[in-house]
Formats: structure tokens, sequence, C-alpha cells
């Protein structure tokens, strides 16, 4: 993937204040821009530039569903990667092979920063601290 | 569990068994005893001792062999069994006569006494066999049906809760359980914020993981019980007592089997001992006996009709009496009569031999009979206990659905988020102090809406107040 001329983006959705404040406090140590969203009309607005390369999705924020949510990020923007970050054990079968990555919360911070740099090789690692 | 085959019960562990070996002891002497009468020994306990040789010789063919054998397989070919029973007939006759040369007077045949054991095995072996084998297959089968009977009762008073009253029970065990946890992070919590440091947060937030992992495990889990195949294996063979409480009288069919069965154990041996008149004085006497055995069943299938049916082993002894007093009477009142002859031997020797054969083809034919209508009781005892537990399962699953739906987002959202927001304060209480006080509040507030979720949830279900310990 070429490197973006901006600060990588990061979409974190979810319909939980405290996991939205700790995500983004998380990544922003990371020298990443993150944009919030609580439901899936949140969402559209949040990847509607299409200027993101990367969204954490809960599985079940409050809208039309996630093959839904899904559907709006890749029309958005096509090139952006998508995490489903879940309490459940795995995603739907169908939307399985529609994303890039998944993990299970609550989920160590640091996992997370590493799935996000692998999901999103363009940060320097010396970035993630 | 299944009804034994007779390919089953002969090639299984009892064809080549010591205990049935060791029982056949006492059956056996008497006859080598009475035959060797022909033979003159110098006393009779040259016979005594000769049956005991013969014996042991054929155990070392029979349970020896045979046990070498079953290291390689449990199972043994039906062929093999034969050949191993074959064999022993005339290790046996072959021990006779070398027996014979030694304290007798004459010396047996081989050829002769090889034949007449082989007819002997023939009708009287395998039938000990497969009674034995049946018998104790009835024990197990009987355990087993127990144990299906009583787990399908309990599944069929389980069956009985319904999807709601499922859901229900599982909230209040997950309210149960988590209530006073939850109260106990959050008094730790506000008891430690003032001083909490990276290594508290992080405990605290393991401790949170704990009870979000073990309310998905309550969600989550089976509850289904043991499988029966487990059941079956842990089943302890039921008494003997309760392994004849059998209602079916001995069918006439088997009569045939016994006459022939006593005819064969006693007039080969009585014509060389005693000649052809007792022998034909005894095979009118068996014959008549095995007529009884015919006729009499039907007059208690005619009784059990009216409603008074009896045991199997009542049946027997009283078939048993009515074919052994049949013979004695013939005997007696036949010219010569035997009784008071020389030939006297001849008599309790054949009531013996019908006795013996009365009882083990009587066993072997109604414990065979009672197995098979057993057998298929527990199969279908099995499929209707697993289609009660199919169905409970799936109200279980439903259920649990339900649950998951009601508890992911209120309950296990929250939990999760509270644990990453330790493991984040952890990391920021010192260079951010502010910003961890501010996480440490979102915390406390969440474990809040927890606890108050579960309230709402126990109150839907009609669960009533769920008190703090």
């Amino acid at each position: 993937m070429a490197a973006p001329d901006r600060p990588a983006t990061v979409v974190v959705a979810d319909d939980d204040d405290l996991v939205r404040a700790v995500l983004r406090m998380a990544l922003s140590s990371m020298s990443l821009t993150v944009r919030e969203a609580a439901d899936s009309r949140a969402l559209a607005t949040a990847v509607d530039d299409g200027a993101v390369d990367l969204t954490i999705l809960d599985i079940s924020i409050p809208g039309p569903g996630l093959a839904a949510n899904i559907a709006l990020v890749r029309k958005a923007a096509p090139h952006a990667r998508i995490l489903i970050l879940s309490g459940d054990a795995e995603v739907p079968a169908n939307e399985a092979p529609l994303i890039d990555d998944f993990a299970r919360k609550p989920i160590d911070l640091d996992e997370l920063r590493d799935r996000v740099a692998r999901l999103l090789p363009t940060i320097r690692t010396d970035e993630i601290s | 569990m299944s009804s034994l085959s007779a390919r089953a019960a002969f090639g299984g562990a009892w064809s080549t068994h010591w205990t049935i070996w060791a029982g056949l002891y006492p059956v056996t002497l008497p006859f080598v005893v009475y035959r060797d009468q022909a033979l003159r020994p110098d006393s009779v306990w040259w016979s005594v001792g000769s049956a005991t040789v013969q014996h042991i010789a054929v155990g070392l063919v029979v349970v020896g062999v045979g046990a070498i054998l079953r290291r390689r397989r449990s199972i043994l070919p039906v062929g093999l069994v034969a050949t191993l029973w074959i064999l022993a007939c005339v290790v046996r006759a072959a021990v006779a006569y070398a027996v014979t040369a030694v304290g007798y007077a004459e010396r047996s045949s081989l050829v002769i006494d090889t034949l007449i054991w082989l007819g002997i095995s023939a009708l009287w072996v395998p039938v000990t066999v497969f009674a034995v084998a049946q018998l104790d297959q009835r024990r197990l089968l009987l355990a087993a049906r127990d144990i299906t009977t009583d787990a399908l009762l309990t599944e069929r008073a389980e069956g009985e809760e319904t999807s709601q009253q499922l859901q229900a029970r599982l909230l209040a065990t997950v309210t149960a359980q988590l209530t006073p946890v939850l109260a106990d992070l959050q008094a730790s919590l506000n008891a430690a914020r003032r001083r909490i440091t990276g290594s508290t947060a992080a405990e605290l937030s393991m401790r949170i993981s704990r009870v979000h992992d073990e309310t998905a495990e309550l969600v989550e889990g089976e509850d289904t019980p043991d499988t029966s195949p487990a059941l079956l294996e842990r089943a302890e063979r039921v008494t003997f007592r309760r392994a004849f409480e059998i209602t079916t009288v001995p069918p006439a069919r088997m009569a045939a089997l016994v006459t022939l069965a006593t005819l064969v154990g006693v007039i080969p041996d009585t014509v060389r001992v005693y000649g052809p008149i007792v022998s034909l004085q005894v095979a009118l006497a068996v014959i008549a006996s095995g007529i009884l055995l015919a006729a009499l069943p039907a007059l208690f299938a005619e009784r059990a009709s009216r409603g008074k049916r009896m045991t199997h082993l009542r049946a027997t002894v009283i078939l048993q009496a009515v074919a052994v007093a049949a013979a004695a009477v013939i005997l007696a009142v036949i010219p010569p009569s035997v009784w008071s002859s020389a030939q006297w031997p001849v008599v309790p020797l054949t009531l013996l031999a019908l006795a013996l054969a009365h009882t083990l083809y009587s066993v072997a034919f109604i414990v065979a009979d009672a197995n098979a209508d057993d057998s298929a009781a527990l199969s279908a005892a099995s499929a209707e206990l697993d289609a009660v537990r199919g169905q409970r399962a799936e109200r279980s699953r439903l259920a649990r659905e339900r649950m998951a739906q009601l508890m992911h987002g209120p309950i296990q959202g929250r939990l999760a988020a509270c644990v990453m927001a330790l493991n984040f304060h952890a990391e920021i209480v010192t260079s951010d102090p502010a910003r961890a006080e501010a996480m440490l509040d979102a915390v406390l507030e969440h474990l809040q809406g927890v606890t108050g979720e579960l309230h709402r949830l126990g109150a839907e279900a009609g669960l009533g107040d769920v008190h703090h310990p």
C-alpha cells in the first residue's frame, strides 16, 4: 500500500463510550488520527471523505448490521483495512471473508497496537510506544 | 447394547473361560465313573483320578490355549473355538486311554471314546457357553436398561422446563454469581482510587476480566447431561435373581434338544456298561419325559392367558420336576426294574442328565429370547432419550441465544470496556494522572451500569430483588 501524505487515520466504531475513549487514547500514542463513531450513521459520516486507512468496528453497533457497515466502509474507503473488535467469539461466517482481522474484547492494548501496526505497515515501529 | 448373537457368544470369552471349565468338572465326573464300570478299574478312585486328569488336560487345551489366542484378539473365530473343543475331546479320550493301561482290567477304545465325547460335547458344551454368555449379557443389559430408564425419567421431568423458565434459571445463576463480585470490585476500586497504582489497576483489570469470562461461560456453556454410552460403560451387572425375573415359560421347541442331549449323554455308555435292554428302558424314559416337556408349556401358556403368569424359574422347576419324576417312574415300572438291580446307577445318572440338560437349554432359550426383547426395549428407550435430550438441547440453545443477546452489550461489553480502561489506566497513571482519574470514574460508572442492568434483567425475568452481599 502506498504511504498517504497525511497521518494514518483510524475510525473507531463502538457504541460504548469507554471503549471508544480508551482506543482513541491508545491509538493516539501511535501518532494516528482517530475518528469515533457510536453508531452506523456516525460511521457513515466518519468514513465519508474516504481518507480512512483502518476501521475498528464493533459487530453490534446500532444500525443496519455488520454486513451493511462493512459495505458502507468499503464503498467510501475501498482501501481501508477493517478490524472487527467484538465480544463475540467469532465473526459471522458470511462477513469473515470481507474483513482483514478480528480480535475479541477485552483485548490487551499492546496486542491491539501490534495488530494495528500490522494492518498499517506504513507506520514506523518507533511510533509505537 | 444389543442382544448377544450366537457368533458373539461362541467367539467371546466364555467359550474358553476357566469358570465354565471348572464348573463342568463335577458334571463330567459321575459320567466318567459311570462309563469306567465297563472297563473294570481296580477301584473307583482310578475312575475319579482318570476323570480329574482328563479334565485338567481339557483345561490346558481349551482354557490355556484359549488364553494364549486371546492375547491377540478378544473375540475368536467360531471355527477356531470349535477346533479347540474338538481337540479337547480327542485329548480327553487319549488321556482316558492312557490311564486305562495302568489301573484297569480293560483298555478303553480311543476311537469310540473320541466319538462319544464329540457327541456329548456337541450337545452340551455350546449350549453351556451360550447360556452363560446370554446370562452375563442379560445382567449387563438390564443394568443398562435401568440406567437408560432413569435417565429418561429425569430428562422427561427436566424437559417440562420451558424455554422461558430455563432462561430465567440461567439469568438467576448469572445474577447470583455476578452481583456480589461486582459489588466487591466496586468497593475495591473506590477504596483504592486515591492511591491506585499501575499494578493495582492491572490486578483489578484481571479480576474484571475473569468476571467477563465467567459470564461468557455461564451464558454460552452447555448443560447437557452425560451421554448414554459413557453411562452404560459404568453399568454394573444386576443380580442373578433379577436376571431370572422372566415371566416366559420354557418353550416346547427345546424339548427335542433336551431329549437328544440326555440320550447322547447316557445311552452310549449305558450300552457298553449294562447292555441294550437297560439302554432301551432309559431311552423310553427319556423320550417320555421329552414328550411331557413339549406338552406342558401349552398348559402354562393357557394359564398365563388367564392372567396367572409365573416366573421362568418356577416354570422351569415345575417342568423339570415333572419330567424327572416321570422318567424315574418309567424306569421303575418297566420290567425288569433297574431300581432294585445292580444297574441302579443308571437311574440317578439319567435323572441328573435330564435335569442338567433341561436347565441348560431352558436358560439358553429363555434368556436369549428375553435378551432380544430387552435389547429392543433398550434401543427404544435410548432413542426416546436421545430425542428428549435433543429437544432439551434445542430449548437450551434458544434460551442461551436469547441470554447472550441480553448480556452481550449491557453486561459483557461494559465489563470488557472496564478491563481495557483499567489496562490503559495502568499505562498512564504516572504520566497523566488527571486522565487516569477520569478513566477510573468511567470504569466505576460502567460497573454500576452493569449492576443496574443485572437488576433490571432479573426483575424482567421475575427473579425478584437480587440482594447485594
